[in-house]
């Protein structure tokens, strides 16, 4: 990997990380949610409400998303780049 | 569990109406994009790779949630990497993947937003980060503000379509975009730009691994 890339790699996983630690006391974890249904409330009728679950297991379901997909990510750029190597 | 908008609209948000225009605008593009992504398919397994690279991105970028500085949290979109890899035209079909997960399993999203949630996650902003590429190729600063501004404008349409649904009482549907965008900006403008920079960097290894250039033919090749 060029240097450059490592270098802008170590900013692009830095970054979100100095997001959690600056991140003011109390952050809530639905913030932008809660204020943007100030201003809209259900209009509608739902079809299909998905499960309830408790916070903890929301947030584990969204690192488990976050996960598969960055797994799926670095295995294809893994297989991309042993191709490149038969090549 | 709080149930409300994030990125994606909720269930039984927006009136029906809305609903279902949204739905029949985004339907076609949905479509078309299941034919692009068939063609990707079919054209090899660099292609291949490129397709399942650009839906992990997704995949994992739709899903991580960050803090801002406001004191609330919100999520990226990571629009721009299938955009630009690929060519917009297959991102309808990724993001409909994405949207119908999260909308089942996580219950965030919704049915009846689907639509509109697709025509914004699949279809705005994938356009937008694929015409500032202008190719599969791009420098890292172009790439850059492609994953930039292809975010913002996921939220810029979603505040589209909430102030489409719930205009302001005095100031019309201008002023509640202003308002929906506004709330949404204090927390989408630095997470933007943190996947801005995951973009680029993203773009260049998977360039720098694959021998053809893919991307901005996606299209034309249906199309013949």
């Amino acid at each position: 990997m060029k240097k450059g890339n490592v270098v802008m790699l170590v900013a692009a996983v830095a970054l979100p990380l100095s997001f959690w630690a600056l991140a003011p006391a109390g952050t809530e974890w639905a913030g932008t949610d809660d204020r943007v249904g100030e201003l809209a409330q259900p209009a509608g009728r739902a079809l299909l409400e998905g499960p309830a679950w408790t916070p903890a297991t929301e947030r584990l379901l969204f690192f488990g998303q976050a996960t598969a997909g960055a797994a799926l990510l670095a295995g294809s750029v893994w297989r991309m780049k042993a191709r490149r190597g038969r090549n | 569990m709080s149930r409300g908008i994030f990125l994606h609209i909720s269930e039984g948000f927006l009136p029906w109406t809305h609903a279902a225009g949204w739905t029949l605008i985004s339907a076609p593009c949905f479509v078309y994009s299941l034919r692009c992504a068939s063609v990707e398919m079919a054209a090899g397994p660099e292609a291949r790779l490129r397709l399942a690279a650009a839906a992990g991105f997704l995949f994992a970028l739709s899903a991580l949630k960050l803090p801002s500085f406001a004191g609330s949290c919100s999520h990226a979109t990571g629009v721009a990497l299938g955009a630009i890899l690929i060519g917009p035209a297959v991102m309808p079909a990724l993001a409909f993947v994405v949207l119908l997960f999260q909308a089942l399993i996580l219950a965030h999203g919704g049915v009846t937003s689907l639509g509109a949630n697709l025509f914004s996650l699949g279809v705005v902003g994938p356009m937008v980060a694929w015409l500032i590429a202008g190719s599969s190729t791009p420098s890292r600063a172009r790439a850059f503000l492609a994953g930039f501004v292809g975010s913002l404008c996921v939220y810029a349409a979603t505040s589209a379509e909430l102030a489409l649904a719930f205009p302001d009482a005095a100031g019309g549907v201008s002023s509640a975009f202003a308002r929906f965008a506004g709330l949404f900006a204090i927390t989408q403008v630095p997470i933007s730009a943190v996947e801005g920079i995951v973009t680029a960097v993203v773009v260049a290894t998977v360039n720098s691994y694959t021998q053809s250039p893919g991307g901005l033919t996606a299209p034309r090749e249906v199309a013949g």
